[in-house]
């Protein structure tokens, strides 16, 4: 279907000996906008930076200024020195973490797809209700619910200084999100193969797994990846609850507070916590550079 | 579903009347139901207060039960009451300090008191060899009085103790006329021994008491009197008495006949002959290992002693046959030795002989009695490294057995004496002075996790019932242990009351009180505390739990009639109403399956999420601590205190601060940043750059604050470095530690802001490119399609982002929690300290309250002013 403002070929035809220059499209407008965008860019990547060429340089040059640059010399040995002093320092919670975020995820996503299938092609005369319960709770700020949460998780479930006490939580909150973000991805999904899907007999079970989550893979991947990273960035609910089994967030942040790790071993310590962030970056690259995901992402 | 609905449409009158019928027959049920709550509610049981000191009365200081079950306590005032539980009556009160003084005075002795320092009484009942019973008054400084009580009067005897040596009598234990006492100064015990039947004969034996402690392989001296819990005393058939006397994580063990055992074999008593006779012996012993005799010639003691010891450790050090301990301290060497075939058990000295001064009792040396230690916390070695807390100390004299409550892991041990006996006297004793025993202390593990009182009454022994009763302090729990068992087990558990001071029970169990100590807000902040004495049936208490759960189902039954009743009456009145129901009935069962796959889910909502908001609503009006988890209404004390407090209003400007920044900074730069990146021509180029803008992104957010705060806006962080080159200056600038412009830094962090473009671009992607075609042909400028097309295009988003953004920014507290300093406190951040950091979640939920009223209205403004697309349509 075209609509009326349809760049059709005669009027291409009709400009073809003069072509079109936009406005912005000038050489000096450009430039500047690729200054400006090379600037936030580089701006932007400042932080990572400077904690990368800290981790290069040697405890003594680190703790004078941060402001440096690793020398040939004092290389191999900075470098090996602040990371083993860092991975030591970390690599417990660092596991932990990486398990629970591994396992938060996948419940979560699970719970969110299973949810979002219900809620979005089963017809039931509760169905708006049952919807408005679960949306009323994605206003609802998460942080007013800890005063009650804490006690609930600690003292009655005994699940204090345990991972299933910092995951139970986080699944059963999060799977509200997930179902909302899904549930508009498979409502745009065309009805016309659910509909042949049905005449050829196949029931939901068969419909969820041949047909819904390979349509909707991307953003139950996209989703997956926000909670591994929601996960393994928890802070605030993870040291409410967890004591001595820290995630890496919180043994990071009680080293650097209690002086206990050095500057330099800090920056590299930086680093190791983001190496699994990499990853989930690294499939986020691949599918969501665009911004495809966006659409789903309205109020 | 229409045509079956349609089908059905007329409710016929047999139907109305069968609704009506249902609604009288459950409502008369949700009657019966409410009586039935009502009465158990009044049934529930719950400990009665029988003495209540007020807002002015002096503290509650001691409780004890005497031989007829009655109950004395005591306040700091030094006033007595008794209460008769099988009679109910309470004698009034007697200031017993002025019995004592008239008394003292009477007798002429009154220059001996210190001026009127009759102060801090405690009581304890003892009993003498003749069975008599003495109500016996400790105060805080030594002194000791006996009191018969013959049911009317309270008779003060003729004899009693003045020590006046501002001693605390940490334990008493009688045994026979013996009654044996530790008195504390400091860090120094002093064991003491009086007749119970003649108090004035004094101290009939004296001992220093001192003890090791060995964690972490670290000797060190151990000396907190307030950690000593107890004592108690074990005549032998030989007649020799042993004690044990325990505090913090160790039972010492000692003898009463303070003698040590010569080469000879012939027992030389040390108490009796503390000038003559230990110097000689240790002159013999010297002579032994070949020192010259003007090396110890008219020598002290303690010096000889002294002398010994190194001469002991020079000869046999190098002997690996020996089995000296030694250890280093910072000042001084310490050698223990354990030459048990020569008679020494335990000894130590030093090089540094003022230290040695220091540990002697005036001139009498150390230690010098057979003197062993039982190091519990090498236990824990063995209980999965958890620290052993000696939580509280009883001794059944029936059963032989010591029972112990370890506080920290809340496990309950019973060990024999015996057993210690013989483990002191081990092989293994040789390597080490410190020894442990697993495989003979049986545990008895219950009541899964809570937590045992540190207070120094966390066991009661009831001689009477052989019974022990073991007190919660995180719960207000009660157990009381049967120890006539074979295997002594729990007879039940009950609620008492929190912050148990001291406890009492009668000689069958059927009554316990407890001194508690209480405090409660009121109207304008103002704290009250009063103390009183509560009363229970612990029987009829033990039955709580079924009372509760009775009260739930009852209550839900009650709950669930109502409902049935209300709708019963409307579907027989209102015609719409029943054939709406007929459909929702029929659609359950229709899809019975979505609606119980859907179970789990709503479960989870509603444990997780409803529950806790709604739970966090109610506790803000209550006070409920970490170390106190029990709901108290509190007069709205959690929102006083937060509207009074100082730095409120500071709070508050500083999260519209916060607000109004992340706002401009969340929607102003992404979006520039975003419709930047659409209309470059480069393609390739641009795509580079939005691959490049996912890097940061892969440091954990508190992995960058923290970097901002050290690496940037440290001291040597880049700011302070640059800004040292360009001035030339040494000093730097605490860019977050200025209270008055730390905020303007906090919101600078992140600069420059473009992060969360990605949601914007994605929006500016999905806009029809037919719109830019006739933009462009309307020859319109890129600015003005900007604000003319796209932004209203991508106004979800821009929604989006904002709500979130609101959202995000009125509870982000780590960032002024991590970086922030006084001056950049928020409602959030509060919430968070009072969450983590004093455990009062009461406050908690009040700043819950507060934060979710106002992004309520804040996102709930943000709705209403667009109406146009509401949250409805968006849905």
């Amino acid at each position: 279907m075209k609509t009326r403002y349809a760049l059709s070929p005669e009027l291409i035809g009709l400009r073809k000996n003069k072509p079109l220059v936009r406005s912005h499209e000038r050489a000096w407008i450009q430039t500047l906008i690729i200054i400006f965008v090379t600037f936030c860019t580089l701006f932007s990547l400042l932080p990572l930076a400077i904690t990368i060429i800290n981790s290069l340089r040697t405890y003594t040059s680190v703790q004078a200024s941060a402001f440096g640059f690793p020398t040939a010399d004092t290389f191999v040995q900075a470098v090996s020195e602040n990371y083993s002093a860092a991975w030591y320092a970390v690599k417990d919670s660092f596991g932990r973490t990486i398990l629970a975020a591994i396992i938060g995820s996948f419940f979560t996503t699970a719970l969110s797809a299973v949810l979002a299938y219900i809620i979005c092609f089963k017809e039931f005369y509760f169905k708006n209700f049952v919807f408005m319960l679960f949306i009323t709770v994605l206003l609802v700020p998460s942080i007013i619910g800890y005063p009650i949460l804490t006690p609930l998780v600690r003292n009655t479930f005994k699940l204090n200084d345990n991972l299933a006490g910092l995951l139970i939580p986080i699944i059963g909150g999060n799977q509200v999100g997930g179902m909302f973000l899904m549930r508009t991805f498979f409502s745009q999904q065309p009805k016309s193969i659910y509909e042949s899907a049905r005449m050829e007999g196949a029931n939901d079970f068969h419909i969820f797994f041949k047909v819904t989550i390979p349509l909707a893979l991307p953003i139950i991947l996209y989703y997956a990846v926000g909670v591994f990273s929601g996960v393994y960035n928890e802070f605030l609910w993870a040291s409410l609850i967890l004591d001595s089994n820290m995630t890496i967030v919180n043994k990071m942040y009680a080293l650097v507070n209690s002086g206990e790790i050095g500057y330099s071993n800090m920056y590299a310590m930086y680093i190791i916590a983001s190496l699994p962030l990499v990853v989930t970056t690294f499939i986020s690259l691949r599918y969501f550079r665009g911004g495809e995901f966006a659409s789903g992402l309205k109020l | 579903m229409n045509l079956t609905a349609k089908s059905n449409l007329r409710v016929t009158e047999r139907e109305k009347k069968l609704a009506k019928k249902t609604g009288l027959v459950f409502s008369i049920l949700t009657g019966v139901f409410a009586i039935l709550v009502i009465v158990l509610a009044c049934l529930y049981p719950r400990s009665s207060s029988i003495y209540n000191v007020g807002d002015s009365g002096e503290p509650l200081t001691a409780i004890t039960t005497g031989k007829d079950g009655e109950t004395y306590f005591v306040n700091s005032d030094n006033y007595i009451a008794r209460y008769n539980s099988s009679n109910n009556e309470l004698i009034s009160t007697i200031p017993f300090h002025k019995i004592i003084e008239e008394k003292v005075k009477k007798d002429g002795s009154e220059s001996k008191l210190l001026d009127n320092s009759l102060k801090q009484f405690a009581i304890e009942v003892l009993t003498d060899a003749k069975e008599t019973d003495y109500l016996v008054f400790t105060d805080s400084n030594g002194n000791m009085f006996k009191f018969i009580d013959d049911g009317v009067n309270l008779t003060i005897c003729d004899d009693y103790y003045i020590s006046n040596t501002a001693q605390k009598i940490r334990g008493t234990y009688c045994e026979g006329d013996n009654l044996y006492s530790i008195f504390a100064t400091g860090d120094t015990f002093n064991f003491y021994t009086f007749d119970v039947s003649d108090l004035t004969k004094g101290i009939l034996k004296n001992k220093p008491i001192w003890a090791f402690s060995a964690e972490d392989g670290n000797l060190s001296r151990v000396g907190d009197t307030e950690a000593l819990y107890d004592l108690f005393a074990i005549t032998k058939d030989s007649g020799e008495t042993i004690f044990y006397v325990i505090y913090q994580n160790r039972i010492i063990r000692f003898s009463d006949q303070f003698y040590d055992i010569d080469v000879n074999g012939k027992k030389i008593d040390i108490f009796n002959s503390i000038e003559t006779g230990y110097g000689e012996y240790l002159i013999t012993r010297l002579k032994e290992i070949g020192v010259p005799e003007e090396e110890y010639e008219g020598l002290t003691n303690a010096k000889l002693e002294l002398l010994y010891v190194n001469k002991y450790y020079e000869k046999y050090k190098d002997d690996p046959t020996s089995d000296i301990y030694q250890k280093s301290f910072d000042d001084a060497l310490v050698i223990i030795l354990n030459k048990t075939k020569n008679g020494f058990s335990t000894k130590f000295a030093t090089d540094n002989e003022e230290w040695v001064e220091n540990f002697s009792y005036g001139d009498k040396a150390p230690i010098k009695v057979k003197q062993q230690y039982y190091a519990l916390n090498a236990y824990s070695e063995l209980t999965k490294g958890q620290e052993l807390t000696v939580g509280g100390m009883a001794y059944s004299r029936k059963n032989k057995i010591l029972y112990l409550a370890d506080s920290s892991a809340n496990k309950f041990y019973s060990i024999t004496p015996s057993a210690i006996d013989e483990r002191t006297q081990r092989e293994e004793y040789n390597k080490r002075c410190f020894t442990y025993i697993k495989e003979e202390i049986p545990t008895l593990n219950f009541s899964g996790g809570t937590k045992f009182s540190s207070t120094y009454q966390c066991i009661k022994y009831n001689r009477h019932a052989n019974s022990l009763f073991l007190i919660y302090s995180f719960t207000d729990d009660v157990s009381l242990i049967d120890l006539n068992l074979e295997k002594p087990q729990v007879s039940y558990s009950f609620k008492l009351g929190y912050d148990i001071n001291q406890f009492a029970h009668d000689k069958t169990n059927a009554q316990v009180h407890c001194l508690r100590k209480d405090s409660r807000t009121m109207w304008g902040g103002e704290t009250s505390t009063y103390y009183l004495v509560n009363n229970i049936d612990p029987v009829y208490a033990s039955k709580a739990p079924i009372f509760k759960t009775m009260l739930i189902i009852f209550g839900v039954l009650c709950g669930v009639c109502l409902i049935v009743a209300i709708v019963a009456f409307v579907c027989s009145k209102h015609e719409r109403s029943a054939f709406k129901l007929r459909i929702a009935r029929n659609d359950v069962v229709k899809h019975r399956f979505t609606y119980i796959a859907l179970i789990p889910f709503v479960a989870l909502l509603f444990l997780f999420c409803y529950y806790e908001a709604i739970g966090s609503l109610s506790m803000s009006f209550f006070s409920y601590t970490i170390s106190r988890p029990t709901w108290q209404f509190n007069n709205f004390a959690n929102f006083i205190t937060i509207f009074s407090a100082n730095d409120f209003w500071l709070s508050v400007g500083n999260m519209i601060f916060f607000l109004i920044s992340d706002l401009i900074i969340c929607l102003g730069p992404p979006l520039i940043f975003a419709f930047c990146l659409t209309i470059i021509r480069n393609k390739k180029y641009s795509g580079l750059m939005r691959a490049l803008m996912f890097i940061p992104g892969i440091v954990p957010g508190i992995a960058t604050m923290l970097l901002w705060r050290t690496g940037i806006y440290g001291d040597d962080g880049i700011l302070n470095s640059i800004y040292r080159m360009v001035t030339g200056n040494t000093d730097s600038i605490g860019f977050l530690t200025n209270v008055n412009t730390s905020r303007w830094w906090l919101i600078l962090m992140g600069f420059p802001f473009v992060g969360s473009y990605l949601i914007f671009y994605g929006g500016l992607m999905n806009v029809p490119r037919e719109y830019y075609e006739a933009c462009d042909l309307e020859g319109l400028p890129v600015l003005k399609r900007f604000v003319k097309i796209d932004i209203p295009l991508i106004s979800p988003q821009i929604k989006y982002i904002l709500i979130m953004t609101i959202i995000s920014s009125v509870q982000n507290y780590g960032r002024t929690y991590i970086l922030g300093s006084a001056g950049t406190i928020t409602p959030a951040q509060n919430m968070y300290t009072a969450m983590k950091l004093t455990g009062d979640y009461g406050l908690a939920g009040a700043y819950a309250v507060l934060i979710f009223l106002f992004l309520f209205g804040a996102v709930f403004a943000n709705f209403k002013s667009q109406k146009k697309n509401n949250l409805g349509d968006s849905l």
